[in-house]
């Protein structure tokens, strides 16, 4: 299941106004959102389907009634169905391009290993300093004391 | 074939033990059960996790993490999810159904309680006192951290006696040592995380390698989560799980003893497991419903509920967040999710400040882009149009938070019930969950929450936002089954022991009788080990059908 060109050409002016281009970053329908972008996306969440279809069947609607907002905040206000679908998609899809990826630093999670601290204890001379900070159980204060030395 | 201690034959038929949940109590319970040669079922309801759909390791992470890894069970909607009616209370529910319970998708973040949390009316003058103390649970906090593969660094000196984990702690990272400076300089507490998330190849755990994706399928078994810690040995060992089980009613026979559950199969068949001794483990929604579910002619209200308490001093743990951008690059999440670092500077009762008892505090990563995009933690107006970009390139990389955990005090009217209008894919009746938030919680995360901005301030942060209060931070459901000492005014006994039916046991976080402010899952290990090891003292006097 998809949605059809008319869908992607009325998902690419929507998606312009959630992420329009930015000085050094593509737009929305530049970094192929409405295409390749969106299709990635229902791979992995099928689930967003009818809410970006039940949001694009009202821009359809506003688009032959010469309604079709004109800016984020326009469409915004407009508070319709399927907007939490269509922005998680778009947003999602924007991300997912290898280009927009690169350009904000985040393409996906990699494997780090780990290389432990060897400075704790001296970061934590302060905190050790000030000493217990806990109240200790009534009557039981010295349990731990007399195990030590027993 | 195996002996059994009560003398019945395993593995078929009537067994030594039944647990019902196969999350961190009831793991813990079978493992146990298990090695002292006691015949073990477990019934859970639902599956093993299927880590071949985690995506932690390619670019569908933060998609998957609002779907098929979601918390949410209304969101998630497994077939084992059970529906839960939120519709009177202030917190939804966040449990994952299924073996490793919702320890699966827990960050992994590792807490004793501290003393006070067990004597809060001794030394508070509200709530009550917990049965036991932290002396009678400090050993098995011990013996669960080589468990559970616990990194940390010992010595903090808000607990009397951490002397040792088995692994040292993952890097604190660019963030938390920030956060850690900003602390040194207001003369706050913090320390060094300690986060049940193996820093080396570790029994059943592969070393962490830093995705920084705990919470959503961890494919290197890297986290400390039952189904990776407890079930391979403990099947190993002869207990047997069933998943896909759901029970619908423990038995009980006409002197008021326990005799073994109901389950529905799943084929969709009725099912006996007939047991000596009936161990629950469902958690503060499920282990209530189900002794709820379990109301007969005997015991009208409720098995265990003499006292009128089951389902009762639901708590919750409201959660706030605050967040802190810099300028610096932290790239936080290329680090053990986990808790980098944590605070517990505000947790003990200071009674100036207007409110009972405390909070604890962790550094939390904010995520990946779509995350900088989310309602939550940002709030405010939406990121889209014309700020788009510069919003991504502010908080990418460049922000952290203050997770803030709350204790939240009993009050009776908080409860579960069962749902008359609703129930599950096996036709047994919903939960209902009506929980409202306290003044004492509110005001105590209102004073947090300012001192989390304090601290931001210290490190330099350039913004502070807090964070919305949401619905969707049910992480910790505790107190619905309470323990103490007065059959009267409790449910079970400081072994988790039902008072009215002798060979009950609840082993699970429904037992607490206040929520103290720390992440539950090693108090609630703790909690069963001992529990367990009780029954097993006990097992030459126990009380069998």
């Amino acid at each position: 299941m998809s949605i059809t060109d008319n869908q992607r050409e009325l998902l690419a002016r929507v998606a312009d106004l959630l992420i329009p281009q930015g000085e050094t970053m593509p737009s929305a329908s530049q970094a192929l959102v409405h295409t390749d972008g969106v299709d990635k996306v229902f791979t992995v969440r099928p689930d967003l389907e009818d809410g970006i279809r039940i949001a694009l069947d009202i821009l359809a609607e506003a688009d032959a009634a010469g309604r079709f907002p004109d800016s984020f905040d326009a469409l915004y206000a407009g508070e319709f169905a399927g907007f939490p679908q269509l922005s998680e998609a778009v947003t999602a899809a924007y991300f997912l391009n290898p280009h927009v990826a690169s350009a904000v630093g985040y393409t996906k999670r990699s494997e780090i290993p780990i290389v432990f601290d060897t400075d704790l204890d001296s970061l934590v001379r302060d905190v050790t300093a000030r000493g217990p900070i806990y109240r200790p159980t009534p009557g039981e204060s010295q349990r731990f004391a007399k195990a030590a030395t027993s | 074939m195996q002996i059994s201690p009560f003398g019945s034959a395993a593995p078929t038929g009537k067994v030594d033990v039944v647990i019902v949940g196969a999350g961190p109590a009831g793991a813990v319970a079978a493992k146990r059960y298990a090695e002292a040669g006691f015949s073990v079922v477990c019934l859970e309801q639902g599956a093993w996790p299927d880590y071949s759909t985690s995506h932690v390791a390619d670019e569908y992470l933060e998609l998957s993490a609002n779907k098929q890894w979601s918390p949410l069970p209304s969101i998630r909607k497994g077939p084992a999810d059970y529906p839960i009616d939120t519709s009177e209370s202030d917190v939804d529910p966040l449990i994952w159904n299924g073996v490793g319970g919702s320890a699966v998708m827990y960050a992994g973040i590792w807490m004793r309680l501290m003393p006070s949390d067990f004597r809060v009316r001794s030394l508070d003058g509200v709530a009550d006192d917990w049965p036991l103390s932290y002396e009678d649970l400090s050993p098995f906090y011990d013996r669960i951290e080589q468990d559970f593969g616990v990194s940390g660094h010992p010595g903090d000196p808000a607990f009397p006696d951490i002397t040792s984990y088995p692994m040292r702690p993952g890097p604190i990272g660019t963030a938390g040592r920030m956060m850690a400076d900003a602390h040194n300089k207001l003369g706050w507490h913090w320390w060094p995380g300690s986060n049940a998330i193996a820093t080396e190849d570790y029994r059943n755990q592969g070393a962490c390698v830093q995705r920084g994706a705990c919470m959503w399928g961890c494919i290197n078994k890297s986290k400390g989560s039952p189904d990776v810690t407890h079930w391979p040995d403990a099947i190993r060992l002869g207990a047997r799980l069933v998943v896909g089980a759901t029970v619908s009613q423990v038995e009980v026979n006409s002197r008021g003893i326990a005799t073994g559950v109901v389950y529905i199969d799943r084929n969709g068949v009725e099912q006996r497991q007939e047991a000596d001794l009936v161990v629950l483990a469902a958690n503060g929604v499920g282990t209530p419903r189900l002794l709820q579910m379990s109301a007969n002619k005997q015991f009208q209200t409720g098995l265990a509920n003499s006292s009128g308490l089951v389902g009762k001093r639901l708590m919750m743990h409201p959660f706030a967040t605050v967040v802190g951008v810099f300028d610096e690059q932290l790239d936080p999440w290329k680090s053990v999710w986990g808790q980098p670092i944590y605070s517990l500077e505000f947790y003990e009762t200071v009674r100036e400040r207007g409110f009972l008892r405390g909070a604890k505090w962790n550094v939390t990563p904010t995520g990946g882009p779509q995350a900088m995009a989310a309602a939550f933690p940002w709030g405010g107006k939406p990121i889209w149009g014309e700020e788009f970009h510069r919003t991504i390139a502010d908080r990418l990389g460049h922000s952290v938070a203050w997770g803030i955990v709350a204790e939240d005090l009993p009050e009776e009217h908080n409860r579960i019930e069962l749902d008359p209008t609703r129930v599950d894919h096996a036709g047994l009746p919903a939960a209902k969950m009506i929980y409202t938030t306290s003044k004492n919680t509110k005001d105590l995360l209102a004073f947090n929450v300012e001192r989390a901005i304090e601290s931001f301030t210290a490190a330099g942060a350039k913004e502070t936002i807090v964070a919305p209060m949401i619905r969707e931070t049910g992480w910790h459901i505790l107190g619905t089954a309470t323990m103490g000492t007065d059959a009267a005014s409790s449910v079970v006994d400081q072994w988790g022991r039902s008072h009215d039916i002798p060979n009950l046991i609840i082993v699970d976080g429904s037992t607490w009788p206040t929520s103290s402010g720390m992440n539950p899952t090693p108090t609630i290990a703790a909690f069963s080990l001992r529990a367990t090891e009780h029954a097993i003292e006990q097992r030459s006097s126990q009380v069998v059908a």
